[in-house]
């Protein structure tokens, strides 16, 4: 274990949603840290928390029980304005079916979380370095539309990168790409969590994608628990 | 058989519910319908009712004449009506005296017709209450010179009564009458809606100072044959300028008045029910992107493409339905608001029109639910066949979305300038029958080209904008601009009716303010005498009620009045049309008064040429409705004879559409043997004994007749009053429609947000704060608003030309000097902005709260 205070915290914590009639624990007494530049890969089936759990991570819920801490911030306490200053700041996310915003080039995909921070105009160089970094500076002035699908991961993964966050949340960042695109996206996801010393939490459910990994965690019916490679 | 009884249980499920779900935007969309439905049924209605009105006024009135003799509206000697009696074998005549008077007690003007009360029954309907089957009683009313029978239904909140007396205001003088008898509440009774009474002849012509005179006679054929064969019998015992025309002719020629002025009230409130079927459209496509996945999982479960597209049919028939059924309902209401402004407009500039309240049916309703329930389902066609074309492998995909942008289609925009470019050649052409059919046509065009280049502008209003709100809103900014080229049908439909409404609004701004700058510099430039005088209780426009000539020229010898000029009219048929024959004294003109001559010499020359000979002067109107002009010569008959009358110059003249012939009064005096005068203008040696003249006019003619005194500029706020009150409803109709408009954007941008839940979620989820995405919404509602108000501004501005230099020009003959409303486009163009921002409030707040998790995992 690195002597290092962990960038997430997770201690004891529960969430409880509703289906209907029923009471569903989502996480139940989850007890987590991460350190930074870890690729954690957290696995476990549909339905078994993965997604909560990165909602939880990502400042978009807030846990019923327990406390979670990012960078020694408690976000149990945080309003809604904090927690999106949080993750504009602290977070980045990878989705599954890509989410780029299809009326926007691929450079102002990339450039929007800066534009939502009204600080564009003086990382502009950033963006530019960023789209060469995942290999698309070629194609800065094309829609979405016109991308592959590993395309349009790699967009979204400079997208995630571009205001240097403490951690990406990737959730299931492969699953609408075929295994080479797949894999490429894996190694760049590998490769910019060390290059940018960013925490990278990806939820999957393929065991060989959660290789990938440094650190691998399972969550199941709401429970965490550490796998060893 | 089969498929009837599936689809009924399928109707529930798969259209009922889904349209029951979302009651917010259902009520919006048939709340819209309904208004659109209602403001179009409400002008026809108002429309219908005032010709109805005329058209049964005028058969009852009429009876069952199968010709009606007359002198074009002045009395003519009543030795004719013993003329006819030479064709007894033939025809039957019945004299007839008609004038009006106003009714003290109420202040309505009542029309009274006299005729002869013992022969009468056998050409017109009516049954007097008192009167026994033995005519006893009907005897001592026709004895009475006073006497006066009033329909069963007169003015409400007069009740009177056999025995009473009643006082009418009849060409300035008080007159009483004793009324001997009430008339059923039926037949000629049902008249002109009981502003109406009846005389016998005698009494009738004694009221009116008609002794010896008669209006017209009513003439009924005994013998078969053709109408012309009896014109020419009756014309041959007749004098020549007496005329004798068929009874439907005083309909047609109402009719053929009142058309352009009902065509463009038509054409304005269509503008409202459009822009309404927009959110038909709108509902409908939204539907059907809500409901992907369950089009793909219906159609994997076996549904035909068709059975998908009359799910979505039959969601914009029951919304079309409901509110048309509503629209209905509340344009009966508003039919009669309606019906006022209509009839201040007709009364003002056509004919006396006493339509009170709207009469409806709802079996008169079908045609209005059949053309809300059609126009839905037209507007339902694009989005119901998309539905019925989504291939079910691609929708079921979770997460399959539309990346898709559009880049311009140089087809629509070409489309667009086509259309344009037609619109123009449209409006050179000239009217059909002095209706201007293709003005109206050229109107369209104008209208589909704004909805053709709807598309391009969006993409020219991204591409200017996008830059400038990247750099003061950030990604909101640039995201709101963006977001103008996804969903561009939507988009494009949301700013087409906000450009048309708009348009509308601007052009008919800019026609009257035109209009009305015109008439106010035309006022100023001809009114310049210092008084103008008529009999009080005399509608403007007719010329019944007279004062004696000899007793107003004694006014010249009134110290400080330099000049009077003595004006007679009387309203007259040329080549069939309808026109006035004025007279005027042309040496008061040309010396003190003043005319806007279009060609001709000045008014000031005039004297010279008009004065004792047989020449005349015409408005513009009266030349473009009869294609002559200066050199022309006019045949005209009169009592005295047929008369040439050389066209001396073609004046503008706004008072009339109808037109006039003016000529010296000398010569209507010649040949027409009347030197009575409607009224009179007074121009002062010195302005300061205004007063002074006044007094002096009412000690002289006031104590005979109760007179309209007013100055100059009394008479100028006047005219501009009823100028306005005149228009009151077009504004009235444009506002509806640009209400109906936004609550079309209102709509759109509740679409948007719901379609782009994913994105706005994402958005949320990379650091967007909640106001952030509200400012998008409303940066987004801002441009919209926006580019629909510069192409309402520019597109209502080629409308205003076509507004003021062909339909205006060909219906009413007038030239319109144009004039920009600047303060008032600016005024608007900033109101429907900001209220295009107040509409994207409400979803803008909707964007914000939406769950962001919740808005991502939407497939």
């Amino acid at each position: 274990m690195s002597s290092e205070p962990p960038i997430i915290c997770f201690k004891d914590v529960y969430k409880y949603y509703h289906a209907g009639n029923e009471k569903v624990t989502a996480l139940s007494g989850v007890s987590l840290e991460f350190q930074q530049g870890d690729f954690v890969s957290i696995m476990g089936p549909s339905g078994g928390g993965k997604t909560t759990f990165l909602n939880c991570l990502g400042g978009l819920d807030l846990p019923d029980r327990g406390e979670i801490f990012l960078k020694n911030r408690l976000l149990n306490n945080m309003n809604d304005k904090e927690l999106t200053e949080l993750r504009r700041k602290e977070i980045g996310f990878i989705f599954q079916f890509f989410n780029l915003m299809p009326t926007l080039t691929i450079l102002e995909n990339v450039e929007l979380p800066l534009l939502i921070n009204h600080s564009a105009r003086n990382q502009s160089k950033q963006v530019q370095d960023l789209l060469d970094y995942v290999g698309l500076s070629h194609r800065s002035k094309s829609f979405p539309a016109e991308l592959s699908g590993g395309e349009m991961q790699r967009v979204a993964i400079a997208r995630a990168l571009v205001h240097r966050p403490a951690i990406v949340l990737a959730d299931e960042p492969t699953g609408n790409l075929d295994s080479d695109n797949g894999i490429k996206i894996l190694e760049l996801m590998k490769k910019a969590s060390v290059d940018f010393g960013t925490t990278v939490v990806m939820a999957t459910h393929n065991l060989q994608i959660a290789d990938y990994g440094n650190r691998h965690f399972e969550i199941r019916d709401g429970k965490a628990t550490l796998r060893q490679s | 058989m089969d498929f009837l009884f599936y689809f009924k249980d399928l109707f529930l499920a798969l259209i009922l519910r889904p349209v029951l779900r979302d009651p917010f935007r259902m009520v919006i969309t048939v709340s819209g319908v309904a208004i659109g439905v209602a403001v179009f049924l409400s002008i026809q209605l108002a429309n219908r009712q005032t010709l109805n009105s005329f058209e049964e006024s005028v058969s009852l009135v009429l009876g069952r004449a199968d010709a009606v003799v007359h002198a074009d509206g002045m009395a003519f000697d009543e030795k004719s009506f013993k003329e006819l009696f030479l064709l007894r074998e033939w025809t039957k005549s019945y004299p007839i005296i008609e004038g009006y008077g106003v009714e003290l007690k109420s202040g309505q003007v009542v029309e009274i017709l006299g005729t002869d009360l013992l022969q009468d029954s056998g050409i017109r309907d009516f049954s007097i209450q008192t009167v026994k089957k033995d005519l006893k009683g009907l005897l001592s009313i026709v004895m009475d010179p006073k006497g006066i029978v009033l329909p069963e239904k007169f003015i409400p909140g007069t009740n009177y009564k056999p025995g009473d007396t009643i006082t009418f205001l009849i060409n300035g003088i008080e007159k009483t009458f004793n009324v001997n008898a009430i008339l059923e509440d039926k037949g000629l009774a049902r008249a002109l809606n009981g502003n109406f009474a009846l005389m016998d002849i005698a009494a009738a012509q004694s009221a009116f100072g008609r002794i010896g005179k008669l209006d017209r006679i009513d003439v009924e054929f005994k013998r078969e044959g053709s109408f012309e064969s009896m014109r020419e019998k009756i014309s041959e015992v007749l004098p020549d300028f007496l005329r004798i025309d068929r009874p439907e002719r005083k309909n047609k020629q109402v009719e053929k008045m009142l058309r352009a002025f009902q065509y463009n009230l038509t054409a304005l409130s269509f503008v409202a029910l459009i822009v309404a079927l927009y959110l038909i459209y709108n509902m409908v496509a939204l539907s059907v992107v809500r409901r992907r996945v369950e089009i793909g999982t219906l159609r994997a479960l076996g549904a035909t493409p068709k059975l998908i597209a009359s799910i979505f049919f039959l969601e914009a028939g029951i919304v079309g339905a409901v509110g048309s059924v509503l629209g209905v309902w509340l344009g009966v209401y508003l039919a009669q608001f309606s019906l006022d402004a209509v009839s201040i407009t007709i009364n003002n500039l056509y004919a006396p029109s006493y339509v009170r309240e709207v009469v409806f049916h709802w079996s008169q309703a079908w045609p209005y639910l059949l053309l809300g329930v059609g126009l839905s389902l037209v507007s339902a066609l694009i989005p119901a066949i998309d539905a019925a074309r989504t291939r079910p492998t691609t929708v079921m995909r979770r997460g399959s979305y539309d990346l898709k942008v559009f880049r311009g289609d140089r087809r629509l925009t070409s489309l667009a300038f086509i259309v344009f470019i037609s619109a123009g050649v449209l409006s050179l052409l000239p009217p059909i029958g002095g209706f201007p059919y293709f003005g109206f046509l050229a109107v369209f065009f104008v209208i589909m080209g704004v909805s053709f280049l709807a598309p391009s502008a969006l993409l020219v209003g991204r591409d200017c904008l996008s830059g400038i709100c990247k750099n003061i809103f950030g990604g909101e900014g640039l995201l709101a601009s963006m977001n103008l080229s996804q969903n561009i049908g939507r988009n494009s439909l949301a700013i087409s009716s906000l450009a048309i409404a708009f348009m509308m609004i601007i052009s008919m701004s800019i026609m009257v303010h035109s209009f009305r700058q015109t008439v106010i510099v035309w006022i100023d430039q001809t009114l310049k005498a210092d008084l103008f005088v008529r009999v009080a209780g005399g509608r403007d426009i007719d010329y019944q009620y007279t004062l004696p000539g000899d007793r107003v020229a004694d006014l010249r010898k009134i110290s400080g009045v330099a000049a009077v000029d003595l004006f007679r009219a009387q309203d007259i048929s040329y080549n069939d049309k309808p026109a006035v024959l004025g007279s005027g004294d042309f040496e008061a003109l040309s010396r003190y008064g003043n005319l806007i001559i279009k060609s001709g010499p000045a008014a000031q020359a005039l004297s010279a040429k008009m004065v004792d000979q047989d020449r005349a002067i015409v408005s513009e109107s009266f030349a473009l409705k009869h294609d002559v002009e200066v050199g022309d010569s006019l045949s005209m008959e009169t009592p005295k004879g047929p008369i040439e009358l050389n066209i001396e110059a073609v004046y503008y003249d706004y008072s009339r559409e109808r037109g006039y012939i003016i000529i010296d009064r000398s010569i209507f005096i010649k040949y027409y043997g009347d030197t009575d005068v409607n009224s009179f203008v007074i121009y002062l040696t010195n302005k300061n004994e205004i007063e002074k003249v006044r007094q002096e006019i009412l000690k002289t003619l006031g104590a005979d007749y109760k007179l309209v005194i007013r100055s100059n500029p009394e008479l100028k706020k006047n005219v501009l009053e009823i100028f306005d009150k005149t228009f009151a409803i077009t504004y009235s109709l444009e506002i509806i429609a640009g209400g109906v408009a936004l609550l079309g954007l209102f709509n759109t941008l509740i679409s948007l947000i719901l379609e782009r839940k994913r994105e706005i979620g994402v958005l949320r989820f990379i650091g967007c704060f909640r106001e952030q995405v509200k400012r998008m919404i409303l940066i987004e509602a801002g441009i919209l608003g926006l580019i629909g108000s510069i192409m309402g501004v520019i597109a209502g501005g080629v409308v205003s030309y076509i507004l003021i230099f062909v339909i205006n020009k060909q219906s009413f003959g007038w030239t319109i000097q144009i004039h920009y409303p600047y303060i008032f486009i600016i005024f608007s163009l900033v109101l429907f902005w900001v209220v295009s921002l107040i509409a994207g409030l409400y979803p803008a707040k909707l964007a914000a709260s939406l769950n962001p998790k919740e808005a991502v995992r939407v497939g």
